[in-house]
């Protein structure tokens, strides 16, 4: 985790100072915001992996009981199947509660986005159009941590929604290609486009988290 | 074991000098106490299995050193007309008399070898110096067309420098590296930088070019077209054969620049035997096509579906190939594959009939893929192949003529020690009807007959004409191994026949000799009868005269009776007879006799039931008689033209008509016997038709005699018998009854003697005469009589 | 001119060298390939995802509103898969190291043997004792590794060479062709003939 507003870099102007430091502790939030959406990622990831892991041995599993049941051999296989139910009820609860946490985390990715739109627009009402265009930093005028951010955003929200489907629909399909792009989905996150750690990286380096 | 010792005459003064370089100082090798021989001659034997690949050769010490080798060092293994480019290692067992060598690089020959029960002498191994190569050239076999597309060139290349890295090579010779699994089957080195005819290593600063990628069924296809395919009388064939391949093969634009379609499919028609296949293969080879044969039987599968699958498949890799090059897919016996559809009512056949089509007419127009087929019955043909954009393209290949038959025969024989008096010419002329595979059959038997006859201990194994004379009596013309038709041909000679002097001229007239002169008949504005009617009183010797004409005239005999006719199926009769003809054209010249022809057609004046069917018979006799039953295809000559173009078939079809006529039946003469003329229909007997009329009359007295000492030729007679009195007391028997008078009486001298008799006697004629009554009766001689006056 | 003796005890020298050369590099040969098999078993999962993506028809999934999903999801499958590839190569860069080293020393031997192939008698490279196997068997050997070692890496290159986007099936079935080249019959050449020279190693 970056801590926020280390001893910072000498703003140009001092009316900028305020504007400067939300800037540079809201990249800081992005970087941690990220990190730990990647770590909710992962946890759920597992866990949609077991829930697919438990469907299809169930399959198989019914598969078998069919031969049994051929063969003339009755099994009760009922209390088996309530224990896989509750197993599988548990891990999609699990699920659920990671998928919270990553809407949450979201929420707050939209509300600091929000943040660097009101510095923006503060910047632009203190110093006009032509103010706004001189930069904070080093070379990043205060509209574009606003573009970054809001494209941040976006990325995330999209992806939330797709997990939202995601964790709705994996626990009610015995295909077995479906769950497989249910899997990879939630892995390897389609809508988050590789460049967005670029993005990050660059807005910590411009904000000075990153040495230059 | 002699057999191997091929080369060992001059070995003593090898096998001296391997002794003395072979002496070692501390020569404790089994390998020294082996015989001389087993130092200078090698036995093959199987490598093992971890050398497969390696180029290795292993060798036992005393020839490892008594050639000057060092441990892998090149050398050159000269075996079954090619060589291998080996490295030279020792045997682990340092036993010597052995050797085992890879085939990793050999000349095209050796390729896929198998080296069993080879000896190999010393010196059929060759140390080779070798430069380290700057450069080599290749083509590259590799294994699947799909492999060659998706391999890029900077790849190929890399692949190839890893195979070949490392080995020896030499110009000309085929690197394998079909041990690995890689997509290259073989490398072909036809380029070496810095020249040499020794070998060349290719090591790391190798650099490698790629000529050529070949894919290997193509590589394989053209490889196997390597040895010269001998084709005998087909020359006129091959040639407008050629041209047919030779047009879309090498100039497709010039063709589609003129707005000529290329032909797709060529179907070859002809008797079988006749060289069909051997000629698709010859030409391919000539230009340079590949060729893919499938045997129209072998598509079918069980499975449903399977047949045309198959079909598929075929046409698929007929597809990939041509892709390389100009390729032909054979397809042999197409009329199994493709029956006229609807008239079997036969479901997988039709559907395949429809994919056949199908892939046929998606065969694109770039000429790289010619289908051929093959098919002697061209009629069983479903008609919608034979369209254009199809097989639209026919070659006929009748049976040989005398000069076809003369230059087969010098082909086959070229190779055979034949004796002097073997008359090639003799064999042409007595060959009638025979096809390239009976006359292979004919000199394969006459070869097994001498092989037979001089097996104890001659060395001498020439062939001689009696061996072909006795092949003769053994093999048949294959047209004429069709059940129907084919008559157990004992030879008749007219000196056979006794009497009936004026008949036999008259047949030698109409029959001998407008078959063997039809030059002079033609130069003195003779017309020959197109067909004879023998008639006479049964019993004499119709049919045997006219297997004498047949005999003496060289000619094809074939022979039908009512009983060949008979069948209960409707239609079948018909079909018969039209078969015999068609084989009778296919052989000809030929004598087609049909005996007892009242009992094939009966008269159609005649009202008795069931006469629909002769009359069904009698159609389809007469249309043979004048022709019109005649396919073109079935004709044979020789010339343009063979070659018969869709389009200009209805052009000339007035012509044909005319000219195959001409062509045809003046080579097929027909001969029909019977004892009731007054049966026969009159439209039998018009002119054009049965137009020559000759009746065989009873013995007379001469002829009687004559036939008496023919049928007693063989029975010992006392020298009381007198056949003239016999003669002259047998008014009104006929041929068969004097036969049979002689073996009653030979019977009598044995009964009466307890089975002891020596001789016939004359008092056993005399009894059997009074037992025995003629066969003939005056009422009914005055019945031909009238008949004979009544002709005009 | 050299004496036999001497060129004898030259070239063992050097195929002494040698034989620990290999040793050391089968060793790091082992330790790469082991780095490879999660490298492939990824890759062939990666196959399996991307065959999945291709299976499903998203559009009567509840996934239906993602549009752009089935284009995003591949595009991130293969930028994932070329990373793993990346990374393979870079392991091939090693074997491909080892397989050169060893080409290099074996070579060493051979023209050190043509050099003095004037002094050696036939007998003397053909004679061996219970610890010595004979120079001329150890120099089979040496080629037979060479070999050995230049086919394994052939193979593997050829494997990864084959891969297509478009063939999801031999992406799938990678990892499994890869164990197939190590369960190759002789896998343990190299271990049997450094076995066979242990006693002629140690010797000084």
């Amino acid at each position: 985790y970056l801590g926020k507003s280390p001893g910072f870099l000498t703003p140009k102007r001092p009316v900028l100072k305020i504007s400067a430091s939300k800037i540079k502790d809201s990249a800081a939030d992005w970087h941690n915001f990220t990190l730990k959406w990647e770590n909710w990622n992962e946890s759920g990831f597992t866990v949609a992996n077991k829930i697919v892991n438990i469907k299809l041995s169930r399959q198989t599993e019914s598969d078998k009981k069919l031969e049994m049941e051929y063969d003339g051999v009755n099994l009760n296989l009922k209390p088996k199947q309530s224990d896989y139910n509750k197993e599988l009820e548990g891990c999609c609860n699990e699920l659920i509660s990671t998928l919270e946490n990553m809407a949450k985390l979201e929420l707050k990715m939209q509300k600091l986005t929000s943040t660097i739109k009101g510095i923006c627009d503060l910047e632009a009402y203190h110093h006009g159009k032509m103010g706004s265009e001189v930069p904070l930093f080093h070379t990043w005028v205060t509209t574009y941590f606003y573009e970054v951010s809001s494209k941040l955003s976006e990325m995330f929200k999209k992806e939330l929604q797709l997990k939202q489907t995601i964790v709705q629909e994996i626990a009610h399909t015995d295909d077995r290609d479906l769950m497989m792009v249910y899997l990879s989905s939630w892995l390897y996150q389609p809508y988050i486009e590789e460049n967005y750690k670029l993005l990050l990286e660059s807005m910590l380096l411009e904000t000075g988290h990153r040495p230059l | 074991m002699e057999n191997y010792f091929l080369y060992t005459h001059t070995h003593k003064s090898v096998s001296q000098s391997t002794l003395t370089t072979g002496t070692f100082r501390r020569g404790t090798f089994v390998g020294i106490v082996s015989a001389i021989m087993a130092e200078t001659v090698l036995k093959v034997i199987p490598l093992d299995p971890e050398d497969y690949g390696t180029q290795r050769c292993r060798l036992g010490p005393n020839t490892f050193n008594s050639l000057g080798l060092k441990l892998g060092s090149p050398v050159q293994v000269t075996v079954l007309g090619g060589t291998s480019l080996c490295t030279a290692w020792l045997r682990n067992d340092l036993a010597d008399g052995f050797l085992q060598f890879d085939l990793k690089c050999t000349t095209v020959n050796l390729i896929e070898k198998f080296c069993r029960n080879l000896m190999v002498n010393v010196r059929q191994l060759k140390p080779m110096p070798y430069v380290k190569l700057k450069n080599a050239t290749v083509k590259v076999v590799i294994k699947t067309q799909k492999a060659k597309k998706t391999f890029c060139q900077t790849m190929l290349r890399e692949l190839v420098k890893e195979l070949l890295r490392n080995i020896y090579v030499c110009l000309n010779h085929v690197v394998s590296a079909t041990s690995l699994e890689t997509p290259v089957a073989f490398l072909d080195v036809v380029e070496l930088d810095p020249f040499t005819k020794e070998a060349g290593l290719v090591t790391a600063k190798t650099t490698i070019q790629i000529k050529e990628v070949i894919v290997l069924d193509w590589y394989r296809r053209v490889l196997q077209n390597d040895s010269e395919i001998p084709v005998g009388g087909l020359e006129e064939v091959a040639v407008s054969l050629k041209e047919i391949l030779k047009l879309p093969f090498y100039y497709p634009r010039t063709l589609m620049e003129l707005g000529l379609s290329c032909p797709k499919g060529v179907l070859l028609v002809g008797p079988p035997g006749v060289g069909k296949s051997l000629l698709v293969k010859s030409v391919c080879k000539e230009v340079d096509a590949c060729l893919l044969t499938m045997a129209g039987p072998a598509i079918y599968g069980s499975r449903p579906g399977e047949s045309e699958e198959n079909l598929r498949k075929i046409f698929q890799q007929a597809k990939e190939l041509s892709d390389e090059g100009p390729c032909v897919l054979f397809i042999d016996e197409i009329d199994s594959l493709c029956p006229k559809r609807g008239s079997s009512s036969n479901a997988p056949e039709n559907r395949v009939v429809a994919q056949l089509l199908t892939l046929m007419d998606g065969i694109g127009s770039d000429g790289q893929l010619i289908i051929m087929a093959a098919t002697n019955r061209p009629d069983a043909l479903d008609p919608a192949l034979r369209r254009p954009g199809r097989f639209d393209r026919e070659i006929v290949i009748g049976v040989p003529t005398l000069k076809q038959r003369k230059c087969i025969l010098e082909l086959i024989t070229s190779k055979m020690p034949v004796s002097t008096d073997v008359d090639l010419h003799y064999l042409a002329e007595m060959t009638v009807g025979y096809v390239g595979a009976d006359l292979t059959a004919l000199c394969r038997e006459a070869a097994m007959q001498t092989a037979l006859h001089t097996c104890q201990g001659s060395e001498n194994h020439v062939i001689k004409m009696t061996a072909f004379h006795e092949s003769l009596k053994k093999i048949q013309p294959s047209c004429l191994r069709s059940s129907i038709g084919l008559t157990e041909f004992h030879p008749v000679t007219w000196e056979q026949i006794g009497g009936l002097e004026d008949i036999k001229r008259k047949l030698k007239q109409s029959i001998e000799w407008p078959m063997k002169f039809p030059e002079a008949f033609f130069r003195m504005g003779l017309t020959r009868p197109k067909g004879i009617l023998l008639f006479g009183p049964p019993g004499c010797a119709k049919t045997t005269l006219v297997k004498a004409a047949a005999m003496s005239s060289h000619c094809s005999f074939l022979s039908i009776s009512g009983a060949d006719l008979f069948s209960p199926y409707v239609g079948d009769s018909e079909k018969i007879l039209s078969q015999v003809f068609r084989q009778a054209r296919a052989s000809a010249p030929s004598i087609l006799f049909l005996d007892e022809i009242d009992s094939i057609l009966g008269s159609r004046s005649d009202n008795r039931i069931g006469h629909s069917a002769q009359e069904r018979v009698l159609s389809v006799l007469l249309n043979e008689l004048d022709g019109v039953g005649l396919k073109v295809t079935e004709r044979r000559g020789t010339g343009s033209k063979m070659l018969l173009l869709e389009g200009s078939q209805t052009l000339l079809e007035e012509d044909k008509q005319l000219g195959v006529k001409e062509v045809c039946n003046k080579e097929v003469m027909i001969v029909a016997a019977t004892n009731r003329p007054d049966m026969l229909d009159d439209a039998l007997l018009r002119p054009g038709r049965l137009d020559k009329m000759i009746y065989v009359p009873p013995p007379d007295e001469v002829a009687r005699l004559s036939i008496l000492k023919i049928c007693t030729k063989n029975t010992p007679l006392h020298s009381d018998v007198c056949l003239e009195e016999l003669a002259e007391q047998t008014n009104m028997f006929s041929g068969a009854d004097l036969e049979n008078l002689c073996k009653e009486a030979a019977l009598l001298a044995l009964q009466e003697s307890d089975l002891d008799a020596s001789a016939v006697k004359h008092s056993h004629f005399v009894k059997t005469l009074k037992n025995t009554k003629p066969s003939l009766t005056n009422q009914q001689l005055e019945f031909y009589e009238k008949l004979l006056t009544k002709q005009p | 001119k050299m004496s036999e003796k001497q060129a004898v005890l030259l070239v063992q020298q050097a195929l002494r060298k040698c034989f620990q050369v290999i040793s050391q590099q089968e060793a790091v040969w082992q330790s790469t390939l082991s780095e490879c098999s999660p490298l492939l078993h990824s890759l062939g999962n990666l196959g399996e995802q991307l065959q999945s993506c291709n299976t499903v028809a998203l559009k009567k999934t509840p996934l239906k509103d993602f549009l752009d999903l089935e284009q995003c999801l591949k595009h991130k499958l293969i930028m994932a898969m070329e990373c793993v590839l990346e990374k393979l190569s870079g392991k091939m860069a090693f074997l491909q190291k080892v397989r050169d080293t060893i080409t290099n020393q074996v070579a060493t031997v051979f023209q050190l043997y043509e050099q003095h192939t004037g002094a050696l008698e036939l007998s003397t490279i053909t004679e061996r004792s219970a610890v010595t196997p004979s120079l001329a068997n150890m120099m089979e050997w040496l080629q037979d590794i060479e070999r050995f070692y230049r086919r394994r890496y052939l193979k593997r290159k050829l494997l990864l060479q084959a891969i297509r986007d478009d063939d999801l099936s031999y992406i799938q079935a990678l990892p499994e062709s890869w164990n197939r080249v190590l369960e190759e019959k002789k896998q343990d050449l190299v271990q049997d003939i450094l076995l066979k020279v242990s006693f002629f190693m140690e010797t000084p």
